[in-house]
């Protein structure tokens, strides 16, 4: 029997991985009208983009593609004077959104998180063990999107692969 | 399964960290003989008891820190708490 599960890759996203005081990149934050997620491991949504506390000092920003320039220009990553550290990472991830009814399921093939919905919240994002390498969980409607380093992108879609069609 | 708890994530599953090794005490003076260098830098103690080591979160939030595991069962406590 098969999951009742939806996988798909995802097209490129705007991707920015933000390091520093927490104060100083509230400010940088607040001039693209985003908040600072309030607990660790969650992400602070709007308009479309995601910001994601996954470390301490550490969040990623994920938005769609067609924002990337406009994020460019307002991040402004090239600006070495600047207090915190913004990089431009777009190109290293690959996305997959898993929904449907085994979302659960099959997440919990893929890490040991328990990802289910009284164990991670509802505005959950989190690195893990994702298919024995480092992955990026974040909660997704009607299941989670995933992120993971572009170059084990074939890897995952494998394994994603052997679940779904149960093949060995 | 051994889990452990992150100061920032939580408790997670061993299999997300990476032990970094016991902690160790000071580096002894420049004037030991080279065995007792040698014991300090390779010869990890082993009681049966509390042993203090480091651990990186690598697959998750990238945080180093140290605990407390016990050696026979496994129990871990943060080091604070011991001396609480």
């Amino acid at each position: 029997m098969g999951y009742q599960a939806t996988i798909k890759k995802q097209a490129v996203w705007a991707i920015f991985d933000i390091k520093g005081n927490a104060s100083v990149v509230a400010k940088r934050v607040a001039d693209i009208g985003l908040s600072l997620p309030s607990s660790a491991n969650t992400a602070y949504a709007k308009n479309g983009q995601h910001l994601c506390w996954i470390g301490e000092d550490h969040w990623l920003l994920l938005a769609p593609v067609e924002m990337e320039f406009q994020l460019l220009e307002r991040l402004d990553p090239q600006n070495s004077s600047l207090d915190c550290r913004i990089v431009h990472v777009s190109d290293a991830y690959t996305l997959f959104t898993v929904t449907g009814n085994h979302a659960d399921d099959i997440l919990a093939i893929a890490s040991p998180l328990n990802t289910r919905q009284q164990n991670f919240p509802i505005d959950g994002a989190t690195y893990t063990e994702f298919f024995g390498i480092r992955g990026l969980v974040l909660r997704w409607p009607d299941g989670y999107l995933t992120a993971v380093e572009r170059s084990y992108a074939d890897m995952i879609t494998a394994y994603f692969d052997k679940i779904t069609t149960g093949s060995r | 399964m051994l889990t452990l708890p992150c100061p920032f994530c939580g408790q997670r599953d061993e299999t997300e960290f990476l032990n970094a090794g016991p902690t160790k005490p000071a580096r002894p003076s420049s004037d030991v003989t080279d065995s007792e260098w040698i014991n300090w830098l390779t010869v990890p103690e082993n009681p049966v008891g509390y042993v203090e080591e480091k651990w990186w979160h690598a697959k998750g939030c990238g945080k180093f820190f140290t605990i407390k595991r016990h050696t026979v069962t496994h129990q871990i406590m943060m080091p604070e708490e011991d001396s609480a």
